[in-house]
């Protein structure tokens, strides 16, 4: 699994760490049951904070797509398909072209029925 | 016929006939010290409890020689392997140095029946096993390894301030059947089996397959820091290639037998490896000219990476 992450761009770092994940497990570069490298190793392959990682894994398990368990590490959760993470992956490009046209929550969501 | 093939199969068949020799120049040139008939067979304390004529005794030496010879001539010619080769030398050297010793017992013996061959005999024998087992596979040339795996590279282009890592987990079927069925049987022979005096052997085999069980997996890592190999759960032994030590990286397929002789951490001519499986694998060549093969998925990321982080600390 590979994460590349850039200080210099405005999206937080935990935010960059969670995409990168989630692009991973969209593109099979983790299977789920998989173990992903532990916080404190990953922290210090990227040279970033551990709370850093932490907060990236901690958007992944609040979207279901991975489980964090005290003493077991990160895991790709079982039911966890590419598609769902490719999916969840759009809806989190979709929100940030959104932000960045001057969208306001509603009018995403607005905008989102519209294609239904 | 090819030199190559006329090469493997002498590198298969020779060892167990030179390891007779020995034997059978002790049973032609010590005939007069010798008793008639010899002890040829012992029992487990030692005391022998089968008899043959020198002539029967010779024919029984060379036997299993040209039996081993014919064997593995063959299985070397046919599919070479590093795993091969040592078991081959390993079977010759075992054989070897038990015959030679069961003949030497019967040295300068009034009557056969006073000969007495120790089980420190066959404790050698294992111990010589070992060497020409290790031996063998270190020596199988060449030409008669698996040629050297394709390979490709390439580099991954890093923006200046970008900080990447790349991380996989490898697990090895083989080592974790090996190490669920040696703590089996170990807990069958320390408990079911025999309670009591077979405790010792049971805990033995147990430990040892609890040890095989924590290798059969591994952590890769590339980042900024170099490659890093971390064995099993406790991630302990671990195995780290700084980027300046790195040369070149690339992905290939290797053969876990055929190349490295088997599973684990790998020491062969040129080279060495964290090797859990066959198949896919990063190979980097260090500054020395050595390489450092980890089987790993994805080796083909793991590679570009580890080559385009070597290409942006050079610039």
């Amino acid at each position: 699994m590979l994460i590349r992450v850039d200080p210099t761009r405005s999206t937080p770092l935990a935010e960059q760490i969670a995409g990168a994940v989630r692009r991973a497990i969209a593109d099979g570069g983790v299977a789920p049951h998989e173990r992903l490298p532990g916080a404190r190793d990953l922290a210090a392959s990227l040279d970033v904070s551990i709370h850093t990682v932490l907060a990236g894994y901690q958007q992944l398990r609040d979207e279901g797509l991975i489980e964090l368990r005290r003493g077991r590490g990160a895991i790709v959760r079982e039911g966890t398909s590419p598609g769902r993470a490719a999916l969840l992956d759009l809806v989190r490009r979709l929100v940030d072209e959104g932000r960045r046209n001057g969208l306001d929550d509603d009018e995403l969501v607005a905008l989102l029925r519209t294609a239904l | 016929m090819s030199r190559s093939s006329v090469g493997r199969i002498a590198f298969g068949a020779l060892p167990p006939l030179v390891a007779v020799v020995p034997a059978v120049v002790l049973l032609l040139t010590g005939a007069d010290r010798l008793p008639d008939p010899l002890a040829v067979h012992f029992d487990l304390g030692g005391v022998p409890d089968g008899f043959s004529s020198p002539t029967a005794a010779l024919w029984s030496v060379v036997a299993p020689g040209v039996l081993l010879a014919v064997t593995f001539g063959a299985l070397v010619a046919l599919r070479t392997t590093r795993f091969l080769a040592g078991i081959g030398w390993g079977a010759a050297g075992l054989i070897g140095t038990v015959l030679f010793l069961a003949v030497r017992a019967n040295l300068d013996a009034a009557d056969a029946s006073d000969a007495r061959l120790s089980l420190g005999a066959l404790l050698i024998g294992v111990a010589v096993a070992a060497a020409a087992g290790v031996l063998g596979a270190f020596l199988a040339p060449d030409d008669v390894i698996a040629a050297e795996p394709e390979t490709r590279g390439g580099t991954m282009d890093l923006a200046p301030g970008e900080r990447v890592a790349w991380s996989r987990s490898v697990t090895s079927a083989p080592m974790q059947g090996l190490g669920i069925g040696l703590v089996i049987v170990g807990v069958g022979v320390g408990v079911v089996v025999e309670p009591g005096s077979g405790i010792l052997a049971g805990t033995i085999l147990a430990v040892a397959g609890l040890l095989v069980l924590l290798s059969a997996s591994a952590r890769v890592t590339v980042d900024e820091r170099g490659l890093t190999v971390s064995l099993g759960p406790v991630g302990f032994p671990r195995w780290h290639l700084p980027l300046a030590e790195v040369g070149e990286a690339v992905a290939g397929e290797i053969s876990a037998l055929g190349r490295f002789g088997g599973y684990g951490y790998r020491v062969v001519p040129g080279g060495s490896g964290v090797i859990l499986r066959s198949g896919e694998s990063l190979i980097v060549t260090r500054a020395s000219g050595r390489t450092f093969t980890v089987t790993v998925d994805d080796a083909g990321t793991a590679a570009r990476l580890l080559t385009g982080l070597v290409a942006r600390s050079g610039a």
